[in-house]
């Protein structure tokens, strides 16, 4: 099937207008949008995360509590303990004489 | 460069690769909706709806070319709002109606308006083969891709297409002469 240059005569006789700066706009702004970033933003994000981490990791903090905070711990102390020797146990009644 | 390799760059980013795609499209894309529609406001909306879609990485050039991809999109949307809105289904009116000007200018845009109308009185499918074929000089290969069709219906609608048309004008002529 060829073109029929007689109609084609006719059927340009109908132009049409041009799209309107307003239409560039919108198209201009969606693709804004929805753009992918290009591989070297994606470097650069990749780097500043990494830096981000590694100051996180160094940053001088106050001194490191270790154990549970809410356990209290009792000490004694041992010093100028005397055992007492077996079979010295002697039970006294309240107010008997030793 | 060729239109895969744009879209390659495209998807990554690359503002120019858009705007070399937009640039080769626009123009066409909005014919194309305004010929199917008879409304600029219309075919602007088919046209950015068209590139969102783009953007959205709905293209698969497995599937089509970009440019099958591009006028198909448009011609399902236009199909969409003849359906949406059968009740009013001639096209909008956005020539001027040609009573402010000299007379040559006054015949220019008759004869514009009566090509107009004629094709907006053939049925969608004659129209949009028609369009695709005469206007935009697609293969008839082409055309078949993009509406979806077998060439042998292609060049069927295109027969009755210009039948019609010719009929229309010729009896549009001759109401004009008396």
């Amino acid at each position: 099937m060829t073109r029929d240059d007689e109609l084609k005569k006719v059927l340009d006789k109908w132009e049409t207008p041009m799209p309107s700066e307003k239409l560039d706009q919108r198209v201009s702004e969606a693709w804004l949008k929805s753009r992918p970033k290009p591989v070297s933003w994606k470097l650069w994000g990749a780097v500043a995360a990494g830096l981000v981490i590694a100051a996180a990791q160094f940053w001088p903090s106050g001194p490191k509590r270790t154990g549970d905070p809410t356990r209290v711990e009792t000490r004694l102390t041992a010093s100028g303990f005397r055992p007492i020797p077996d079979g010295a146990i002697t039970v006294v009644k309240a107010g008997a004489k030793r | 460069m060729t239109d895969e390799t744009l879209i390659q760059q495209m998807r990554r980013g690359n503002d120019g690769a858009f705007r070399e795609i937009y640039g080769r499209y626009r123009d066409p894309l909005f014919r194309f909706g305004y010929r199917l529609t008879g409304s600029a406001e219309t075919a602007e909306d088919m046209v950015h709806d068209v590139f969102v879609g783009l953007f959205r990485d709905r293209f698969d050039p497995a599937r089509a070319s970009l440019r099958t991809y591009l006028y198909s999109g448009v011609r399902n949307q236009a199909r969409k709002q003849f359906r949406d809105f059968s009740d009013d289904d001639a096209p909008a009116d956005d020539l001027p109606d040609g009573n402010s000007g000299p007379l040559d200018a006054l015949l220019a845009v008759e004869s514009a308006d009566q090509v107009r109308r004629a094709i907006a009185e053939l049925p969608l499918p004659q129209r949009e083969a028609l369009i695709l074929f005469e206007y935009e000089e697609l293969s008839l290969d082409e055309v078949a891709r993009i509406v979806d069709s077998k060439v042998g219906t292609v060049k069927a609608r295109l027969y009755r297409a210009r039948d019609g048309l010719r009929r229309s004008l010729i009896g549009r002529q001759k109401g004009v002469a008396k």
